[in-house]
Formats: C-alpha cells, structure tokens, sequence
C-alpha cells in the first residue's frame, strides 16, 4: 500500500500529519464492526501504519548534512549509536524525570552533574534508592588481583585482549584466560544492574566481541550465554543472526566436553583423529572408519570450528583429501577458486567455495584491525556517536562512498543495518588513533566487501555493473601492483593496499548507490559451494582474446599456471562473460 | 449487534447485566459496570477479593475463598489452591475422595462471585466477560470459557489481563498517553503489554509473557531455600508430601508478605509438636530468587523489540498484579527501566474493574461511547510443513507461521499448502503456537485431516485459514484446492471436549454440591481461620486457643443471633492478638 492510498483509505488530503492521521483513524476504527470485518479492519490498521510512517518521515527536520550540529537538540535527534566500548551513558534528568545514575566506570562531568540530585528524589524508599544508585559493581566485584591491578575499563581491556593482532585469534593463555574472565564478570555484573537500554547494549556489544574474536573468546561463552539467557532463544524464528551464531559454537563446546568421555560412541574416533602423526594399519583395524567419517562429516558441517583439534596428516591418512581446508580460514572471509576441473569436452565447471561469516555479513574488514597489543595500555579515550569530529569524519565517509549530498540520514532510511556498519567502522579506526583518511578508506573497503557479497547474488543489470566494476578493480590492481597482486585480488577481493584512481571511484559509487537503492545489500547468502558451466564457445573467445594455447588456458582455469597467466586468464573470461547473450553469463558472474 | 436496542441507562440500574470478573491464580474478584463507573462486588465477607480456593469437608459441605484457603493448613488433602496454573491441562485434582477438574474448581470460585453479585445487585448475572493472562494459550482459554459456562454464565468475551488493566488505566482521565508498559506479575503468571492510547482508542501494541512464573513461584524459591536451614535433620521429610508442601508454602508465603514491610521475617512452621523456624532476610531471599528476577527481563525484551520501542519511549510502567508489591521485583523493575513504576491503580483490583470497563463496552453503555479497545495476539500460531533441505531430503516438523505474534485481532489468514509426496492421500495439519522453527518444541493444539486427490507431489493443496477473535479463540479451516472439500476445527484437544449435554449434566452436578448459607460465610471462615490458627502454636498457646474455639462453637449452637455475633467479634480480637491480622 502507497502513503497515497493509505491517506485515501484514511479519508485524508495529502499533507495529513500524524494528529490528524489518528483522528481519522480512531473515527474510522469506532465505526466499525471489527469482529464482523476482520480483514477491513487489518486493511485499516495497514493503512494508518502506512500513514503514519510516512508522515513521520516527512515531518523529520531535514538532516544536518556535512556540518556539525550547532545545537544540542539536533545533536539528540541523531541516531543512536552502538555501544561502544562501554562508554558511560549517563541519563540526565529531564522534567518530571527521576535521574538515575548507571554505574559509569569513569568519573564523568555529567554523571557527578547529575549525582547530587538523586538526593532530592522525595519519598524514596530506601530499597528502592539503592536500586536507583545502581550498585558500584565494576570497582567492588571481587577482590583485585595484585598482578592484574584495578579494572578501570574492564571493556577495552578485553576488546584489547581478545582483538590482539600478534595473537591472531589463537586461543588464550591461562592467565589471558583469567584476566579475560574478571572483565567479564565486571560487565556481567554492570549488566545485571543495569537498565535495559544499557543492558541490551552490553549484551549486543559482548555478542558482537565474542563472534568477531571466536575462537580466542571460546572460555568467555559459557559465562556470558547462561547470564543473558542465550540459549532460550535457540531455535526461535526470530534468533537474533549473532545469538544464533555464538548458540552453534555453545554447541559445538558441548559436544567437545561429550566426546571426550570414553562412552562417546565417536570417542575412539575423536581420540584417533586429535593424535599427531600418520594412522598405522592397526590403528585401521582398530577404530571403524565409519566413525571416522561421521565424525569428520558431523564436525564439518556443524562445528567447523573443532576442525583445527584434528592432527591434518592423521586426517589424510584416513584418506580425506579435503583435511584442514576449513578449520584454518575460521574467522575470516576468502573466496576460493578450488581446482577448476576440465571435463572433457569444451565445457569447464568452476567450484567456488564460499565462506561466508557474519563477521563479513556486518561489514567489517577482512583483515583483523586492532590496536597495539599490550592489554595494560592507558585505555583510548571515551568517544560518542555525538562527537564532532566523530560526526565530521562519518559525513566524508559517506560522502566518498556515495557521493556528494549523500547523508548518513540518508543511509540510516534506506539501509539501516549498513548504517550501523558505517558508524561502528569509522569509530573502531578512530579508537584506535588512525588518521581520518585511514578510517574513510576502511568505509570504502567496507562497501567493496558489501559488493563482493552482493555479487554473489545479485542477478541482471546491477550484476553486470557489479561485473564491470570488478574488471575495472582488476586492471588497476594487476598495473599497480603486478600479477601476483591481481592473483591475489581474483581469489579473496584483497585489494593489496592498490589505490583506485577517481575513474574507477566513479564507477564504485555508482554501484554502492545501486546496492543500497535496490535491497541487494540486504539480501540473504547462500551457503555452502555453488558450481557453474563454462560453454565451450565462451572458453574459444577467452583462447581468442588470450592469445595463449588451448591447454594453457585449461592450466589457468585449473589453477595451475604462472599468476600472470591466470590472471589475464580470468581477467579475459570476465570480460568475454560480460559480452556474453548466453543464459549462463548471470550464473558464471556469480560464481566470478 | 447491530439493531440491538440500547439498555437504558438510568440511575442505578445496571446494564445489559454482564459482569467483570478477574478470575486470579491467588485471588478472584468481580465488578461491574454502573453508574457511568466500574465498581467491584464486596463478597459475603466484605472483602473485594477472593481467595481462589476451593476445600471440601469430610460431610461434603464445599468450602470456597477465605474459609478454604484457611483449612488449606487443616486440611491440606481436601483442599485446592493454584488450581488456574493446571486450566488447560488433564492434571485433576484430589480434594477428599473425589477428583476435580481445574474447570469445576474455577466454576465453583465463579459461582460464589456471582453469589454476591446476586446480593448485592438484586439480579444474579448470567452473561460475563472474564480475564486470562495475555499468555494464555487456546487450550487455556477454552478451559477458562468452560469454567463459565459450567457456572451458569454466558462467557461474552475473554479479555487478556494486562488490557484489562490497561483499560483501567487508561480510563482514569480522558488524555491520550504516550505509550505505556503494563507490567502484571500475578500469582501464577506474569505478561507484559505495551499500550498506547490516542483518541479515546486503547491500542495494545505489544504482549509477551510467561505463563508459568509468578508469585508462586517465588514461594517455593524462598521455600527451597529455607527448607534445610528450619529442617537441617529432615525431618519433613516423613511428612505427607502434599501437607509438607502446603506447609511450606504457607511458610513462604508468610514471610514473603512480612518482607514487604520489613528486611527481615521468620520463616516459621509447625510440625507436631514443635515449631521449626529459621530468619530470613532480604538479601538472602533476593538470592534465592535470583532466577525468576532474570525471567522477567525476557518478555519485556521480547514486547519492546516487537512493537520496535525503545525504554525511553515508553511513559509509565504501570504495575498490576499482587506480586509487585514485593520489595524485591519493584527493585528489578526500577533497575529495568531506569525509573520509578507507576503505582496509581489498585493492583489487585485494577484487572477486574478493567474487564467491567469491557463488560460495559459489550452492553454499549452511552458513558462508553467514544472508547474502543484494540488487542493483539501475543504469540505465533502455525502448522507443522515439511522442507526440502540442501540436499534435498525432506525435513519434517519444520513449523509454518501462519498469524505472527502481534498482529493486531480479530485477524483472518491464509496460507497455502501443497503436497510432498505423489499420489499422496492426505494432508494432516497439526497446530502450534510457539516460536521455535521445530514443532517439538512448541504445544500441540489439535490437528486436521483432509483428503486430497492422487495426483504427483506439489499438484494437489489446501488452504489453511486461521480465525483469531476478539477473545483469543482460533478456529481453523481448510479447504483442498482441487475437490473443494472443507474442514473446520474449533480448537480444543480432543480427550477434553465436552458435548452441550455433558456440560450441562455436569453444572447440574456442581449445582448440587453443599454450601453453606451465605449468612453463615462470616461464622464458617472465623472458624477456619482459628483452626488454621491453632495448628500455628504449640503448648500452652495451642491449648488456650482450643478454649476459645470451644466457646465460639457453644455459641454458634445456641443460634441466638446476638450471642453469636459477639461471640465472633470476641474471637476475632483473640485472634488478631495470638498472630496479627488475618494473612488475606
């Protein structure tokens, strides 16, 4: 239903705002018979919701676009930003509004402007003032380990320790372990006394940390999972995307404590394929190889993240050519061309395999960006989505991304998840001191990513354009940064620090104004290996093109050539698919 | 209702004649829509509310309210409390040596609130609206429904509680208001809604809730708590479980009430001859409930997350339900959303005076004119589908969500459903509330079966209709593209539908049951209370209280009206000071 049909269902002339879209609506809704009409009423309901979105959206005040706000009452009209590093949001109070103080961790101007006050609240109860006080959880829980010092900011602290680049996700330590697990008590407990607004925000944030740092967060699960309740909403239809991610490795924990009891039915197996070194024929005797192979099939398909606890030579051994393939790359987006196989005649399947994580799904950079590792450093300073400078960087971002006049108001209307991606990014980099530029060019990287997936659904013009952009991509790469770059850029979209020049800037915004204006930023993966045929005619044109021999295209196509070959290889089946009237192209430029 | 001639509406007189009753899993009451106001029905007592308790004596005199919950302690086998947590269920009930359905003690609790709407109105009533938790499912509503109808009354609608007491609140000044939490924590269940009212229209956005957590439950934490520290030698254990279990829970429930006015209570019962007790504070209950005070954040979570609000947005939190009255869930609540609650309606009182608020809507009372109510379905209804996984198996028990939650009712919707396999025979359509993708996990209401033609998988289908009204009822129908034939499914488990005649044989048999007159109610309840009261002491006080009982009763048998009545003042005193006022 249109705002325009809505409004004529209403009774209403155009320019109705919310008041008189209710008055019309209650009038309506008081003559009719709802129990009689089900439907025409639910059409009602539709239609006032209709309405009155968007005559909310048209009374909005026009968003302040690159300037900063001047006054404080539009710096409150802007969104509001995840939660960062638990920064303290302090509530001031408001008329008729009793103040409450959230447990902040650092002294704050606002929060002692606003402590005085709760003092004047009249007829408080004393129970009841201590609830409002909020416990000073973060200093008080526990006693204060000597060697681990005062917990000031137990949430960059373990942002910090869990984010470590020398590290690279690899497991804790034990007294990593133990420092990790009393910053989260401290946040737990924060949690646990917090209102809901703080307490969602803890919980999402924790969610997002634990899945970006999985599996260095792995001891981190349990606690977290059982205080927020994670698992009740195992199952459900609307499983938040992250919860449900995090309640797999809960299970997959799980099922790891389980098999390592002798009556596992696949202990043996478990035990077998966890030993270092080659199977003996003993050992073949010894343990069935169909647990063997329920066990590699069970853990790859539900808990790829045990996989890296297999020996990959005993693996092999078993005869799994595949071993270790998935393990390793846990955490971090790749898309592999796997052996291209020559069948034959003139047709070549490509085997994409693709995985896709939600850390890439929320737009974050491949690569793990992370402050300097020492977990004890002075932690960086509180910054809020409301920050002028914050707020002036994002603008560019967004400006460079989308081009001129594009605001992040803009952005949040039509595509409110990438939004949120955009303000997170920019002050993930701003945290951690980079350059302005650094942290424009990672909004740029985030949106090549956002392309990257969208191509792999994408279908018609927007996929051609897609296609185009990523031959343009190619050419720069391979000119600046050699053959084995382009390689590199082919298989995993890494641009090898590459600049792109304004021209191909151009063509990069016009597709990411594309993507967000059709939806296609949004739409779900598939998931698990999508395969395609190459025709025959097509592989001809690319021999063509190439200049270079039959067989050493197949070569190039089955991975087996010199990088600057395989990259003038695909290069040229990119560039002849996109000429290409057949109705394969859509799906090889998908699997591309 | 259209042509419907309009009630008059004179002073005094009531309308249309359908009354409000808040059926309670701890307390009942009623109200009823006059004057231009909602007002509630005093019982034979002078109480407005009523304890939901039933107790049968050894000559079959049935007991109901403050008496029964009284000889819960005496006479713990014969008597049921809770029973609402078990409506909707085939669990029964054992009071003496017969076996009672949920829906028969609920009718009896019915029948003695008409009872005094009898006396006090002049006219008994015979059409009601009645309150559910907004979390109840259809099986539960329909028990609800029957428990009415088993007393003799027409059920006009069921309203959920929360809109009852949002209603309430609503009505009690004629602005609109920015949205409004009402948070209702009762004695078995706990729902939370989100309301917006504009216009005179009382809009319910959001519900969520738990259906099995509420003040109960909070006994039995503090009782499970409390049990080795009064009985470290087990000596309980001995004891009948349930006389042990009412035992405890009337310990509970005791210093649970005691703990709303103080830090500190006993925790006390008797066994024989002794008498067990241990202190409780505070702190050491708020530990013992840590658990249920983290089951309440989830439905608040859930509700605002529907209706897509943020706290800030929201104005009041308006608290119903006996069970926020506790020290310790106000200060759950206040850390929850970061403010004081609003406490302006009565909360026991609020959800019966709403329910009389659509009482007088149904009857189209003139004061009501301009106000409507609009409610939502609070959980997701569907059938049970099979999906071609990646590899193309069939995964059976996939659930298809026809009526998502919160959608606002009376809704009607379609789904289409086709075949899976050729030549299949027939479709089975089972139906689930619930929100988990697999239907094991969600509760089985009923299922339907059509024929379909033989033809190859995917050619021959059915659409499946869901009917959600206004009371919360579902009523499913399907119809096979391909022949036109239709079915139709009025909810109800099949092991616990009843035909119009058993229904009726069986309000005939609790019709019969004993009372006792309703001038004797005063009498039969002091004595229950002394008896219970009795039980409380050991030595000297147990005897001196056997002495006052034996006076009161040679009073009642000399059936001299002034002797008796001060014979009932007198023990009443007596009792007052043996174990402060009366629990209720």
């Amino acid at each position: 239903m249109t705002p325009a049909a809505a409004l004529k269902r209403l009774g209403l002339a155009k320019d109705a705002d919310v008041a008189a879209i209710r008055k019309a609506y209650a009038a309506l809704f008081k003559a009719m018979d709802v129990d009689a009409d089900p439907e025409g009423y639910a059409r009602l309901r539709q239609a006032r919701d209709v309405a009155l979105r968007a005559a909310k959206l048209a009374a909005a005040p026009p968003p302040a676009l690159a300037e900063e706000p001047e006054t404080a009452e539009e710096a409150a009209v802007e969104p509001a930003a995840p939660w960062l590093y638990a920064a303290p949001a302090v509530t001031l109070p408001g008329a008729g509004e009793v103040p409450l103080l959230i447990a902040g961790h650092v002294p704050h101007p606002e929060a002692a402007a606003a402590a005085p006050q709760l003092a004047h609240v009249p007829d408080t109860p004393d129970a009841l003032r201590r609830a409002l006080a909020g416990p000073p959880v973060i200093h008080s829980t526990g006693p204060v380990r000597a060697d681990v010092g005062y917990l000031a900011r137990p949430d960059v602290d373990l942002a910090r320790l869990l984010h470590d680049a020398e590290a690279d996700l690899a497991p804790l330590d034990d007294a990593g372990a133990a420092f990790a697990l009393r910053c989260l008590d401290a946040l737990l407990a924060e949690a646990a006394a917090a209102n809901l607004t703080r307490h969602g925000q803890i919980e999402d944030w924790l969610a997002d940390l634990l899945a970006e740092t999985w599996p260095r967060s792995a001891p981190l699960l349990r606690p977290a999972a059982e205080a927020f309740g994670w698992e009740n909403e195992r199952g459900q239809i609307n499983e938040r995307p992250s919860i449900g991610w995090l309640n797999m490795r809960l299970r997959g924990l799980r099922f790891q404590d389980k098999v390592a009891e002798p009556d596992h039915p696949l202990h043996k197996a478990w035990a077998e394929l966890t030993r270092p070194g080659s199977a003996t024929l003993i050992d073949k005797f010894r343990i069935r190889r169909a647990d063997i192979n329920q066990l590699l099939e069970g853990v790859r398909k539900h808990f790829p993240e045990l996989e890296h606890h297999f020996a990959r030579e005993r693996v092999v051994s078993w005869g799994d050519g595949a071993a270790g393939g998935v393990g390793g790359g846990f955490g971090i987006f790749r898309i592999r061309g796997t052996g291209l196989t020559f069948n034959g005649g003139y047709a070549i399947s490509v085997v994409v395999g693709l995985q896709v994580l939600m850390a890439v799904l929320r737009g974050l950079s491949p690569d793990p960006v992370v402050p300097p590792a020492n977990v004890f450093a002075p932690p960086p300073a509180y910054l809020s989505s409301r920050d002028p400078h914050f707020q002036k960087v994002r603008a560019a971002a967004v400006e460079e991304v989308f081009g001129k006049g594009k605001t992040i108001a803009w952005l949040l209307e039509k595509d409110p998840g990438l939004s949120g991606d955009f303000d997170r990014q920019i002050m993930q980099a701003m945290l951690q001191k980079k350059a302005d530029a650094e942290a424009i060019d990672g909004s740029i990287e985030l949106l090549r990513n956002r392309a990257a997936l969208a191509g792999l659904v994408a279908e018609g013009a927007i996929l051609r354009d897609l296609a185009r952009l990523r031959l343009a991509q190619t050419d720069v790469v391979r000119k600046e940064g050699g053959s084995e770059a382009c390689n590199r850029f082919l298989r995993s979209g890494d641009f090898g620090g590459v600049t792109m020049p304004e021209s191909v800037r151009v063509q990069e915004r016009a597709v990411a104004m594309e993507l967000v204006s059709d939806g296609s930023s949004k739409r779900p993966l598939p998931a698990g290996k999508r395969e395609t045929s190459i025709p025959g005619a097509l592989v001809g044109q690319v021999i063509k093109a190439t200049g270079l021999p039959d067989d050493r295209v197949r070569a190039a196509l089955q991975d087996k050539a010199t990088p600057s070959e395989r990259c003038t290889v695909i290069r040229a089946l990119l560039a002849a698919t996109l000429k290409w009237k057949g109705k394969e192209q859509g799906d090889i430029l998908r699997v591309m | 209702m259209a042509g419907k001639s309009l009630p008059d509406t004179g002073q005094g007189q009531v309308c249309g004649m359908i009354v409000g009753i808040d059926l309670g899993t701890t307390n009942s009451a009623i109200a009823v829509w006059r004057d231009n106001a909602p007002q509630l029905i005093p019982n034979a007592l002078g109480e407005m509310l009523t304890p939901s308790a039933v107790s049968v004596g050894k000559d079959g005199t049935t007991y109901v309210g403050a008496a029964a919950l009284d000889r819960l302690a005496t006479h713990p086998e014969s008597t049921g409390t809770s029973f609402k947590r078990y409506m909707g269920t085939e669990r029964k009930l054992r009071l003496g040596k017969t076996d009672w359905r949920p829906e028969d003690l609920s009718a009896l609790v019915l029948r003695t609130l008409c009872d005094d709407a009898e006396a006090f109105l002049g006219t008994r009533p015979v059409e009601a609206v009645i309150t559910v938790p907004a979390y109840f499912n259809d099986r539960q509503r329909k028990a609800t429904r029957q428990a009415g109808e088993l007393a003799g009354l027409t059920v006009r609608r069921l309203i959920n509680e929360p809109t009852a007491a949002a209603l309430a609140f609503g009505l009690q000044d004629q602005e609109d208001r920015e949205p409004f939490l009402v948070f209702d924590l009762g004695g078995g269940t706990f729902d939370v809604s989100i309301v917006e009212k504009f216009e005179g229209v009382v809009e319910v956005r959001a519900s969520a809730g738990d259906n099995r957590l509420g003040g109960d439950d909070f006994n039995t934490a503090l009782a499970v708590r409390m049990k080795p520290l009064v009985d470290p030698e087990g000596r309980l254990e001995k004891v009948d479980a349930r006389q042990r279990e009412a035992m405890l829970h009337r310990a509970a429930e005791t210093a649970r009430r005691q703990l709303s006015a103080e830090d500190k209570a006993s925790f006390a019962l008797v066994l024989g001859e002794d008498r067990l007790a241990a202190d409780v504070t505070t702190d050491m209950f708020e530990a013992a409930c840590e658990d249920l005070l983290r089951r309440l954040r989830e439905p608040v979570v859930r509700a605002l997350r529907d209706c897509a609000f943020d706290v800030a947005e929201l104005g009041d939190i308006v608290l119903v339900g006996g069970s926020t009255r506790m020290p310790v869930v106000r200060k759950a609540i206040t850390r929850m959303f970061g403010r004081f609650p609003n406490s302006s309606v009565h909360p026991d009182h609020a959800v019966a005076l709403g329910a009389a608020i659509q009482a007088g809507l149904l009857s189209r009372d003139a004061a009501l004119d301009e106000i409507r109510i609009a409610d939502v379905c609070p959980f997701t209804l569907g059938v049970d589908s099979a999906e071609r996984d990646s590899r193309g198996q069939l995964q059976h028990g996939v659930f298809s969500p026809i009526i998502d939650r919160n959608t606002p009712v009376p809704v009607s919707r379609v789904s289409n459903y086709r075949t899976v396999q050729d030549n299949q025979k027939e479709i089975l359509f089972n139906i689930y509330p619930g929100e988990a993708r697999e239907v094991s996990s969600n509760i089985h209401l009923g299922a339907i079966k059509v024929p379909v033609p033989a033809r190859p998988a995917g050619e021959a289908g059915a659409d499946v209709r869901f009917s959600y009204d206004s009371s919360g009822m579902l009523e499913v129908d399907v119809t096979v593209h391909e022949t036109g034939v239709t079915r139709n499914l009025v909810i109800a488990g099949e092991a616990e539908t009843m035909t119009d005649r058993e229904v009726a044989a069986r309000r005939e048999a609790l019709a019969k049951l004993k009372f006792h007159p309703r001038e004797d109610a005063e009498n039969v309840a002091l004595m229950a209370r002394a008896e219970r009261v009795y039980e409380d002491f050991v030595g000297d006080e147990r005897r001196m209280i056997g002495q006052w009982i034996t006076d009161f009763v040679g009073a009642l048998d000399s059936q001299d009206p002034r002797r008796i009545a001060d014979a009932r003042a007198q023990l009443q005193l007596q009792l007052d000071t043996a174990s402060g006022p009366s629990i209720l």
